[in-house]
């Protein structure tokens, strides 16, 4: 089964939803870590095991939207996929395997804020 | 429990001495006496043991209290940011997280001493509405998670009304507690 720490494996200090805004976004988490181990974990038919636990403060609600919301609206993916195979870890705050939760199954429906990229 | 006992045998050698003063003053047959006596002694018996149970019912309606307390403290701590405050910001993260575990603290402790209804349902998604309100954006957004928190207080506010009403109406069973938390 494989996994993801974020705290050691992206960062300790979970930042923005976008890139632009500022370091440890969530799609930058998304884009370097999260898809590519969860095509991985598709592809050999495992779970993935995404550990919430050891950060600094906490998660901010766009840095989680982002990277689950936003791999739910990736071309192919969608919810069923996203919640057949990853795992949720959150034994500091049992709270976020519901919040993330609501962003897989909300993920077409909320609308993230649009930012001006340059 | 010394005092206890100090005040059961000063009673009952009060008891003693009235009892022979009135069999003595043959104006009160004996039967009347050791049934009024009996009646003072299971009425004073009674006091105590509703008392008992009054002062045990108070612990566990006092955790809510608290429980909600703290609740209040931390949505309050999560609103009084400057508007320029980023969304990221460390202090505010870590309000937010100590805020979501001590609702889970609250709805746990109301479902371990079976005393969970309705309302409590509603205080899990109302937080996710109140963070998601509040620091959605780059920076956060005082106004929108104002409106959120007053939905999240009313519903702590009535969980924390029903769940008190529900432990005074039966016995507590604290055991419960101790079985269901994980040894820290």
């Amino acid at each position: 089964m494989k996994s993801i720490h974020v705290a050691s494996q992206f960062s300790p200090l979970p930042g923005p939803r976008h890139i632009d805004e500022g370091p440890n976004s969530g799609q930058e988490f998304r884009e370097k870590l999260l898809e590519p181990a969860f095509r991985q974990a598709i592809a050999s038919g495992e779970e993935l095991v995404i550990d919430l636990d050891g950060v600094e403060f906490g998660y901010p609600p766009s840095f989680l939207e982002e990277a689950f919301g936003g791999l739910v609206r990736l071309p192919g993916v969608g919810v069923d996929l996203v919640r057949k195979t990853l795992r949720f870890k959150a034994e500091s705050e049992p709270l976020l395997l519901k919040e993330i939760d609501r962003y897989i199954v909300n993920a077409n429906s909320l609308k993230p804020p649009i930012v001006k990229r340059p | 429990l010394i005092f206890d006992v100090a005040a059961t045998v000063l009673g009952a050698v009060f008891l003693a001495l009235i009892i022979d003063r009135l069999v003595s003053s043959e104006t009160l047959p004996l039967a009347t006496m050791v049934t009024a006596g009996t009646t003072l002694l299971t009425g004073w018996l009674i006091q105590k043991g509703l008392r008992r149970q009054g002062e045990i019912d108070k612990i566990s309606t006092d955790a809510f209290a608290r429980s909600t307390n703290r609740i209040e403290e931390l949505i309050t701590r999560c609103l009084n940011v400057p508007s320029t405050t980023l969304s990221t910001d460390g202090a505010l993260l870590q309000s937010l997280q100590l805020l979501a575990n001590e609702i889970t603290w609250f709805i746990s402790l109301a479902d371990r001493l079976d005393a969970r209804c309705a309302e409590h349902d509603g205080v899990e998604p109302t937080y996710l509405i109140f963070k998601e309100s509040l620091a959605k954006g780059l920076h956060v957004d005082v106004r929108s998670g104002s409106q959120a928190a007053a939905a999240l207080r009313m519903h702590v506010f009535l969980a924390q009304g029903y769940t008190c009403a529900a432990i005074l109406k039966k016995k507590v069973d604290f055991s419960v507690v101790r079985r269901s938390t994980p040894a820290a």
